[in-house]
């Protein structure tokens, strides 16, 4: 693109940003209560998509554990996508400087803390269904783990479960390669987590004449390879043209610039 | 239209720009605007800034979007337009709380990020100037308004408080 | 530098005045009461769980901290954990519990039970349940005590294997926790309503208790700094601790209202008995709960000046203390006795069982210096911090 113009759409979209010190007090300001506000956003986003399977009736979905459940699962799969790409994009425009193992080693701690408790919300709906005594919860899940979709639940068990606990070793935990496969495997299990969720509850009714085994229509797969196409061209359109680090805010947070660290 | 005179330097470290403003207000000297690439911590104590307003106007905000929120969910389900759900009655305030808390939040949102342009003068199609492209990479700029008679000690105390690139603007 | 805690034969004798008032009120109420062993015991088991767990929570309050390596606790790490050490003396109240276990829990009586109860029966039994409940106080006192000996070694030696020491334990403490956090309040609190289940259940009784903890140790904080000590705690640490209040309050509020949200949509009878019992038995009490919980807490914290004055941090964390020892007694009361009852033996055992929270607290509070100043973090919680 000619420079020029270029230049003009960058100034259009800055909105007249001088980088004054009053703009920039009421930038952290307002900042401060936005990122309050959207905290307890994430956890409503994810509390109503868990809603719209825990209000309903229907054993395996019907359980109170879903909201928190569901927000862990969020910030455990949001977690390990954002490595997977962080991975490649830091790898791919040199970006090794800025994003250290430490980060990586952040990261994966929350990881591991997510993934964690997102089993435990597994082996407590298992758990409570027997306790419930509810034979249609008890068979919804005795169905998930041993009927016919068992190798969704234990591709789901294994890798939401079971890999993430290789971080508590350091090495692993500070490793580029195994964090990267680590990731995937952790995509891959979020990705089954709502298949099981979502097909096993429904091949059975409560009505056997109904039961059924699910294959997708070629619609769907169409909107599953497109949902993939539609993220990261958006991906990729961002991180061309826009900053893929906010240098202002890792300035910032950086205390040699707060008035009390200076020394006479 | 009178023509108003501005006179600005610059440092590259934010460490010297907060040395040179409190050197700046020992000698009562006003500073017009401070310009820097990312938000200086202590830069708003020491330029004296009161604390914005902008969370109050949130406040205000978010209650109105309650209120609207429930009144508007209860109006529907009780008088516009009854419908059953599940036997649950029309007023039914535990399946309100979702919507409210979103529109209390969206309210709140607005009226901080609306409020925060507004208030701050950007926008698209601002004309803001500036003088120095730099100060949003590593400059740390200081404005000084000149009134006619006094240019000359401007440009010099800038020069004494160590800044650098000092120049004369027209606006 | 950091004043040393002294506890003062002033103190001692006014806290003991506290536990004989309260020991006398509570014999008073149980003479009173001989033949509502019921309402005898419910009170055993809700001042015993109300001040384990919150001793509990003050230990998961520093765990969670020196996992995420953050600093300014540090300038009051002391105060959880001299709490948390009241969790062995409040093991006992626990364990008496288990002598009265036929007066609340429903399941225990395993001589007529019917099909829904024999099926949980693998779990809920009186052997089971009894070694589960000694095997969670045992974890627990040991994960402390180690933890807190790691602590204090750390004032003698500025060896920074101590400090990795530490983290590993308390990555210890952590898992153990996560589990038995769970199974215990379903083993003590949810099979009350023998019945009844809820996967949240859990979850919802650690939320509780650790808001519980934090308003606990702000209540402490003002009492130390009230006689003269903990003057190193600046309005940036307590404008964190407001955080905390304010924040788990609000997860609080989330997962009740998740709990009862999804109960009371799906209307199975089953599930909805435990509210129904709640809302018909105890209307005003149910209100009360967010009232003091939520609204209360929420309302007053949300400005960022209010955070930052200890006054009106202590007035709130009373109310949420109040707040949630209602919360407990309502998960307690509908299922062992059916009505609300509020008299002298509450009143004693309550006063009983916070003198010897608060006597025991410190009692080890003055063991050892009043701040961990060989840890690594310590210099960090001076210097920090919170944006306007």
């Amino acid at each position: 693109m000619v420079p020029g113009v270029k230049k003009k759409i960058y100034a259009f979209l800055s909105f007249g940003w001088t980088g004054s010190a009053k703009h920039w007090a009421r930038h952290e300001s307002m900042s401060l209560i936005l990122a309050g506000l959207a905290a307890p956003l994430v956890l409503s986003v994810h509390t109503i998509v868990s809603f719209d399977f825990a209000t309903s009736v229907i054993p395996g979905w019907h359980t109170t554990i879903f909201p928190p459940y569901f927000v862990s699962g969020a910030v455990f799969s949001g977690f390990a996508m954002v490595l997977t790409l962080m991975i490649i994009t830091r790898k791919a425009i040199h970006l090794e400087d800025y994003i250290t193992k430490a980060h990586l080693e952040s990261m994966n701690k929350i990881i591991i803390a997510t993934g964690s408790v997102v089993g435990i919300a597994y082996i407590t709906e298992l758990f409570v269904a027997w306790y419930s005594g509810n034979i249609y919860e008890q068979y919804a899940f005795v169905n998930r783990a041993f009927g016919p979709y068992w190798w969704a639940y234990w591709i789901m068990m294994t890798c939401n479960v079971v890999t993430p606990q290789l971080f508590w070793f350091k090495k692993i935990r500070r490793s580029f390669l195994a964090t990267f496969i680590i990731s995937i495997f952790v995509n891959i299990g979020m990705w089954f987590e709502r298949f099981v969720i979502i097909v096993t509850s429904l091949h059975r009714d409560f009505l056997p004449s109904s039961w059924s085994m699910y294959t997708p229509t070629w619609v769907e797969i169409g909107i599953y390879i497109g949902t993939f196409g539609l993220f990261f061209t958006l991906f990729f359109l961002f991180i061309r043209f826009f900053p893929v680090i906010a240098i202002a805010e890792v300035k910032s947070v950086l205390k040699t610039s707060a008035e009390k660290f200076i020394k006479k | 239209m009178k023509q108003k005179k501005i006179v600005s330097g610059y440092f590259t470290d934010d460490k010297d720009l907060i040395v040179a403003i409190k050197k700046l207000q020992a000698r009562n000297i006003a500073i017009a605007d401070v310009r820097t690439p990312f938000p200086v911590h202590g830069l708003d104590t020491v330029l004296k800034f009161k604390r914005s307003r902008l969370p109050r106007a949130g406040f205000i905000a978010g209650v109105i979007g309650l209120c609207v929120g429930l009144g508007f969910q209860a109006w529907v389900f009780t008088k516009a337009w009854p419908l059953n759900f599940g036997g649950k009655p029309n007023f039914s305030l535990p399946s309100f709380i979702p919507v409210t808390f979103e529109l209390t939040v969206l309210f709140t949102a607005f009226a901080l990020v609306f409020g925060f342009l507004i208030r701050s003068k950007l926008g698209p199609g601002s004309d803001a100037v500036l003088y120095d492209e730099a100060v949003t990479d590593d400059h740390f700029q200081i404005l000084l308004d000149v009134k006619d008679s006094n240019e000359e000690t401007m440009l010099q105390t800038l020069t004494e408080v160590g800044a650098k690139g000092i120049q004369t603007h027209e606006v | 530098m950091y004043k040393q805690f002294e506890f003062s034969q002033k103190l001692k004798s006014r806290l003991l005045i506290l536990i004989v008032l309260g020991a006398l009120l509570a014999i008073g109420g149980i003479l009173l009461n001989l033949d509502d062993t019921h309402r005898i015991w419910a009170n055993v088991l809700l001042n015993g769980f109300f001040f384990t767990a919150i001793a509990l929570g003050a230990m998961f309050f520093i765990a969670v901290h020196v996992l995420g390596e953050s600093g300014w606790q540090t300038s009051i790490s002391r105060i959880p954990e001299a709490m948390s050490l009241y969790v062995p003396v409040g093991g006992l109240f626990m364990l008496l519990v288990l002598v009265g276990m036929h007066n609340i829990y429903h399941w225990s009586h395993t001589e007529d039970l019917d099909a829904i109860l024999k099926g949980k029966s693998a779990f809920l039994n009186p052997v089971a349940f009894s070694i589960r409940t000694v095997a969670y106080i045992l974890a627990w006192t040991v994960l402390i005590f180690k933890i807190r000996k790691l602590s204090l070694a750390s004032d003698k030696s500025d060896n920074i294997k101590l400090f990795n020491k530490n983290r590993t334990w308390s990555a210890v403490f952590i898992v153990v926790f996560a589990v038995t956090s769970s199974t215990a309040a379903w083993d003590w609190i949810m099979s009350i309503d023998s019945h009844w289940y809820s996967t949240l259940f859990g979850w919802y009784i650690f939320s509780g208790f650790f808001v519980s903890a934090v308003a606990m140790i702000i209540i402490l904080l003002f009492t130390l700094r009230n006689m003269g000590y903990m003057q190193h705690v600046n309005e940036e640490h307590l404008h964190d601790l407001g955080k905390y209040l304010f924040g788990f309050s609000i997860f609080w509020a989330y997962l009740w209202i998740a709990q009862y949200l999804l109960i009371w949509y799906s209307n199975i009878p089953e599930e909805t008995i435990y509210y129904v019992k709640r809302l018909e038995d105890f209307p005003n009490l149910f209100i009360i709960n967010l009232v003091l919980n939520f609204v209360a807490p929420f309302l007053v914290l949300m400005a960022r000046g209010t955070k930052r004055k200890i006054n009106i941090l202590l007035i709130t964390s009373i109310i949420v203390l109040c707040g949630h020892w209602i919360d407990t007694y309502l998960g307690i009361w509908p299922g062992a006795l059916g009505h609300a009852t509020f008299g002298i033996l509450e009143i004693g055992m309550t006063l009983f069982t916070l003198g010897l929270f608060l006597f025991a607290f410190y009692h080890n509070f003055a063991k050892a210096p009043v701040v961990q100043e060989n840890n690594p973090y310590f210099k960090e919680s001076f210097d920090y911090d919170n944006i306007r």
